[in-house]
């Protein structure tokens, strides 16, 4: 029967307060062998007039955009090919590891990525099946699986090209993107 | 939640299905296909590379067996991401193996998807970069 009790400063979004209890219940049914169903939290909201810390009135810190928002905006953009606004999403260090042999393609610039494609196909659009979040510390793992479909070098169309993208998220910014994909295998395939 | 830990590192506490994950892989991998069966539910499909589907863990088996040699993971790393009634967990890692011909392989990027409920794994998707070796005119395989 854990119960978690947290004070927050009254001000913060439905849908925020939500995201955290979700974490909380979750933090809970990991560690401790309690079915789902037991674990309960609550929020006491107080008002801004009546939190004091260090002598100091405070106000609600900031929440941070879901990881999983950031990674699909990051998608859309570079399937459009917004290497401009794409950029804003990642972190300086951002890496790119995409399918090749001897652990990967690593790139580091989202050029780097138009170029690797540039001989592969005219364009990929993703259907997306699932989005998944994994948590730990300040670093959210962000997974997207579905299919690639679009045109070859040729101008055929191709669909159903398995994919799956793993990103590291920290501080509403990318740092790391591991791609796995069917692409080759359907690209080798005639049309 | 998420456990990221060296998998091949006994001791370390991981997340109670990563360790259903864990042990279902390590049986795959001797291979013991009945063994990893024990892990699955009726319901069980796994789908892998190129979107073939099975329904038991002797799918896989037959296709690596015509793939490969033999094929080993190195298991770096799981993922766990808690779900309403099911956890989605990921193992990260590489192959290494021999090809049919004996060339030996190692650091063939691999990710492993699986869906478990009430203790059993129901689903299991496979990507990995044997396609790239395979169709890689520089890599060598005779």
């Amino acid at each position: 029967m854990p119960i978690v009790r947290t004070t927050l400063i009254r001000g913060y979004s439905e849908e925020v307060r939500v995201r955290l209890a979700e974490r909380l219940t979750d933090a809970v049914a990991a560690t401790l062998k309690a079915p789902l169903d037991a674990v309960t939290v609550a929020f006491d909201e107080v008002d801004a007039t009546n939190y004091m810390r260090g002598r100091v009135p405070r106000t609600p810190g900031e929440a941070l955009r879901p990881a999983s928002d950031i990674v699909l905006q990051f998608l859309r953009l570079m399937e459009d090919r917004d290497l401009e606004a794409a950029r804003s999403h990642v972190h300086p260090d951002f890496t790119m590891v995409f399918p090749g042999p001897r652990n990967g393609t690593a790139l580091t610039k989202l050029e780097e990525l138009v170029a690797f494609a540039a001989p592969r196909y005219r364009f990929v659009r993703k259907t997306i099946e699932t989005v998944d979040e994994s948590y730990r510390g300040t670093i959210t793992t962000v997974f997207v699986t579905g299919t690639l479909n679009g045109e070859r070098l040729d101008g055929s169309p191709f669909e159903g090209a398995r994919f799956i993208d793993r990103f590291e998220v920290e501080a509403e910014r990318i740092r790391r993107q591991d791609v796995w994909n069917d692409l080759s295998l359907t690209l080798a395939s005639a049309p | 939640m998420s456990v990221q830990s060296l998998a091949n590192a006994p001791d370390y506490r991981i997340h109670d299905d990563a360790e259903i994950v864990r042990r279902y892989l390590e049986t795959s991998m001797i291979p013991d296909p009945e063994g990893a069966a024990a892990f699955v539910a009726p319901e069980f499909v796994v789908t892998f590379t190129g979107g073939r589907d099975f329904d038991h863990p002797r799918g896989p088996t037959a296709f690596n067996a015509a793939r490969y040699k033999w094929v080993k993971k190195r298991m770096d790393r799981f993922d766990v991401a808690p779900g309403n009634g099911e956890t989605v967990v990921y193992s990260i890692g590489t192959l290494y193996g021999e090809w049919p011909d004996g060339t030996p392989f190692k650091d063939n990027r691999y990710v492993d998807r699986f869906v478990v409920r009430n203790g059993k794994i129901v689903k299991m998707d496979v990507w990995n970069d044997s396609a790239e070796w395979i169709l890689d005119p520089s890599v060598s395989r005779s």
